[in-house]
């Protein structure tokens, strides 16, 4: 038998789902703006002087 | 571009750029408030979301404002101010997930304030532009916002406030009643003790004599109903159907089987048919409530932060906020003792409206003895932690239901006292749990939890009608219909008697109860 309790539900779980969609998302735009410097960081680029003075 | 263009579009261009930074701080500062109310669309509704939407935008805005007054960017106001809002706003959503049961409450404070810390003097001492901080930060925000408002959007399009004058809602009509002639009105006083378990189910269950006040009410006059039950399992509905007269298969049939729209019902109570049928015999109608359990959208004459279920005590719970006490405070002990305000205020509106001229009507709903259990037989403060969020309906909440049962007998009995004082022709009053005890079927099984979950108390104080019988096996979506009949010879039928176990879904009504 489903029981509901009289409460809202306070849906931290679904809160937390939805925070780590918009890490992703703001991962993958950081990702996408520092590209170069990330493959640098890795030692893929050597040019990495676009963009120093920006984080 | 044009140079002269381009020197014309320079302001508009650094206006834009401010603009742009200030979504990221509003977005955050909105998504837990979203998020909640997304997550209980179906038990509220939407006016309840706009304070708390309002005071996110501002606190973001004027964040915001003020920093960059002190550092004339854009980008480094926004992300600051997106730092505080997420600071304020989010310490209980992160703890309770991220921290959970691992370092104290006093360290997982401390370990948030010195994350915000390092952050905000990071950013403000950084010399580097972040223009491509609020662009990630602005990415972020949006995608965090978008789906629950997104789906909150989609489900109140998909389900539209049901129409009070829908045809489908109510099996027939009412009459209209008639007053009797030469006599009097009486007052008519109906009190809702939420979850108020009838004294078989306190004996059996919680053995519990609850006789002390039943003898109480008898020699004031009341009958007590032995055998009285509720149709539903959820206070909203079986409160609706009493004072509508009639079962809500007209509303499930509006609103379809695997509705879970609870909203829908609170509208019912609060527009309910009680009140103008009594209103045409010249009544007044009172309504009063400790919480907003009779509320579609609020209960005007408390604080919104009044109770602990309400939305904006739950959405203020999960905000740095949550860990302290006080006046602004909301952790347990800020909560429950609003909660006990609460529920005295509501008593002495109760009090008060027996100085109203009459005749009147006054519908009073009280939380309860339902949880949280706050107050001790004698009135005093009682704290309850309930650890697993279900130990209130379990064995180890049992005592604590009934030392606020107790306490909650000295309030009924003073305020019938009072009633009877301050009336001048002998009252109706009606006491009515809108249910029973909400059980857990780990510690009972589903038969006795079913069993306890609609045998309310039901006791009636009918002057001059000593020798008309109470109906047997009442149904307390008849009570009023008898009521009626008695006093203003509506003539109603009297409804089947139908209790329809919780299923999945609150409008799947299968005759299935069998209740000993």
């Amino acid at each position: 038998m489903h029981t509901t309790l009289a409460y809202l539900d306070p849906g931290s779980s679904s809160a937390i789902i939805q925070i780590l969609a918009g890490g992703f998302a703001a991962l993958a735009v950081a990702g996408k703006l520092f590209w170069h410097r990330i493959l640098s960081v890795l030692r893929i680029r050597n040019d990495d002087e676009d963009g120093a003075n920006e984080l | 571009m044009n140079p002269a263009i381009a020197k014309r579009a320079a302001p508009l261009l650094a206006l834009g750029k401010r603009v742009f930074a200030l979504l990221a701080p509003v977005l955050f500062a909105v998504f837990p408030a979203i998020s909640l109310f997304e997550q209980n669309k179906t038990e509220l509704a939407l006016p309840v979301l706009w304070a708390p939407l309002l005071i996110s935008v501002v606190v973001a805005v004027v964040l915001h404002l003020i920093f960059l007054l002190i550092f004339k960017s854009g980008a480094k106001a926004g992300a600051l101010a997106s730092l505080c809002v997420v600071a304020f706003f989010y310490y209980g959503i992160v703890s309770e997930k991220i921290f959970g049961a691992g370092p104290s409450d006093g360290w997982q404070i401390a370990l948030w304030i010195a994350l915000f810390v390092v952050c905000a003097i990071a950013l403000v001492r950084t010399q580097v532009r972040l223009e491509n901080l609020t662009k990630i930060l602005s990415v972020g925000a949006v995608v965090l916002t978008v789906f629950p408002a997104v789906n909150l959007t989609r489900y109140k399009l998909d389900n539209p406030s049901v129409s009070l004058t829908d045809s489908r809602l109510w099996s027939s009509p009412l009459a209209a009643p008639t007053a009797p002639s030469g006599a009097t009105l009486p007052d008519i006083y109906f009190l809702i003790p939420d979850d108020y378990a009838r004294p078989d189910v306190l004996k059996r269950y919680f053995k519990f004599n609850d006789s002390e006040f039943l003898n109480q009410l008898k020699q004031r006059g009341f009958r007590i109903s032995q055998d009285v039950r509720s149709p539903y399992s959820h206070s909203e509905m079986n409160i609706a159907s009493t004072v509508n007269l009639d079962y809500l298969t007209g509303l499930g049939d509006i609103l379809g089987s695997q509705s879970e729209d609870i909203a829908s019902a609170r509208r019912l109570i609060e527009s309910n048919r009680a009140a103008p049928l009594l209103e045409s015999l010249g009544y007044q109608y009172t309504h009063i409530d400790s919480d907003e359990v009779t509320y579609e959208a609020g209960n005007p004459e408390i604080s919104p932060v009044a109770t602990t279920d309400s939305f904006m005590t739950i959405w203020m719970e999960d905000s740095i906020l949550g860990q302290f006490g006080g006046r602004f405070g909301f952790d347990a002990s800020a909560t429950d003792q609003r909660f006990r305000d609460a529920v005295i205020f509501a008593f002495g509106r109760l009090s008060d409206s027996t100085q109203q001229p009459g005749p009147k009507f006054v519908l009073f709903h009280t939380l309860l003895p339902h949880d949280p259990f706050v107050f001790q037989p004698n009135g005093q403060p009682l704290s309850f932690t309930d650890v697993s969020g279900e130990d209130h309906t379990k064995k180890i909440g049992m005592p604590y239901y009934l030392k606020q049962l107790q306490f909650l007998n000295r309030e009924l009995l003073d305020a019938v006292d009072t009633i009877l004082a301050n009336s001048t022709t002998p009252p109706i009053i009606l006491i009515q749990a809108d249910e029973g005890f909400e059980s857990n079927e780990e510690d009972w099984g589903e038969a006795a939890v079913r069993d306890m979950r609609v045998k309310g108390l039901a006791a009636f104080l009918l002057p001059g009608k000593q020798n008309v019988a109470l109906p047997p096996r009442l149904n307390t979506v008849n009570t009023l219909r008898f009521v009626f009949n008695t006093y203003f010879k509506t003539g109603y039928p009297l409804l089947k008697n139908s209790s329809y176990p919780e299923l999945d879904f609150p409008y799947q009504f299968e005759e299935k109860l069998h209740v000993r």
